[in-house]
């Protein structure tokens, strides 16, 4: 399937990458990253001009952001049951909107580019915990200047081995957000294994 | 010990979440180091002309003028709008490979004039 989207990149260009950079920031299983990095390689080549591709891969990761956070915030029923319901699924809410409160801004921003795979779950929980939408927006335009910046530079810059890139820039940072998830869950898990004891 | 065990009973939902991040993690590791080596060498850095490059690309990626590419595609000009190999090859209903060899060709070619 990346092959055939990847042809597609120099045929319909800049919306091709937007569209499919607004999907990939809402979990849509998309090669967004692999497409920029071959966007960046077409770029070199003198297919597309490189700041246009660089403006529509921002501009649809930006949009993506703003609708996966308005889909959290307004969104669907099942999380706002959470905010009504006791126990621990509550001790879990109050647990996500505590983290969202004291590292929000930042995990926005990380979660945009170094963490990328999580971002979309990012914007849904910071819509759905109720985060200031201008940190939210400002921390995640930084997050997606930097995140658009490497994945087309990337490109631009080894337009020549655009698979070895891609394939090693895939891998790292699948290996980044699963660690960070990792350290995450387990945290949580351990830790909600003490309170849980006091509870009772 | 004892406390992964009191997480296991607790939150079974999250631990397994947590040991399949696990998984995923290692899986992601081995995977970059394999293709970091398999990338090191330098036989496997000259890449292969795929259907998704456009003729300006082969040329760029080949290192020829794109003349070149576009004379072993038989094509007046580079095309208005920018086309990827498949396509060409469709539109002239000439196999993909063929093209292919082609270009290798014609690429082989004016390098060795050149020399």
């Amino acid at each position: 399937m990346s092959e055939t989207l990847t042809a597609l990149v120099p045929v319909y260009g800049l919306w091709l990458i937007a569209i499919v950079t607004f999907l990939g920031c809402l979990a849509v299983p998309i090669p967004s990253s692999l497409l920029m990095i071959a966007g960046g390689a077409f770029a070199a080549s003198g297919d597309i001009s490189l700041l246009a591709l660089f403006l529509s891969a921002f501009a649809g990761a930006i949009a993506g952001d703003q609708a996966g956070f308005a889909l959290g915030r307004k969104g669907p029923i099942v999380l706002s049951r959470f905010k009504t319901t006791k126990g621990q699924r509550k001790i879990l809410f109050d647990r996500a909107q505590d983290l969202s409160a004291k590292w929000g801004g930042i995990g926005v921003f990380l979660s945009r580019w170094l963490l990328s795979p999580l971002g979309p779950y990012v914007s849904f929980i910071a819509g759905a915990t109720g985060m200031s939408w201008t940190i939210f927006s400002l921390y995640g335009t930084a997050g997606e200047l930097i995140w658009v910046g490497i994945y087309t530079g990337l490109g631009f810059v080894f337009s020549n081995q655009v698979e070895m890139v891609a394939d090693i820039a895939a891998n790292v940072s699948g290996f980044l957000a699963a660690a960070t998830l990792a350290i995450l869950l387990g945290r949580l898990a351990l830790r909600g294994s003490h309170k849980s004891d006091q509870v009772h | 010990m004892g406390r992964f065990k009191q997480a296991w009973r607790r939150r079974p939902v999250i631990m397994s979440g947590f040991v399949l991040a696990l998984v995923f993690a290692c899986l992601f590791a081995f995977r970059s180091v394999a293709f970091m080596i398999y990338w090191s060498d330098p036989s496997h850095q000259n890449q292969t002309i795929q259907g998704w490059m456009t003729p300006r690309y082969i040329a760029h990626s080949w290192r020829v003028p794109p003349k070149v590419v576009r004379q072993a595609l038989q094509l007046d000009a580079m095309p208005q709008r920018r086309q990827s190999l498949t396509q060409i090859a469709d539109q002239k209903d000439i196999p993909l490979e063929v093209l292919i060899d082609q270009i290798i060709a014609a690429a082989i070619s004016h390098r060795t004039r050149d020399q």
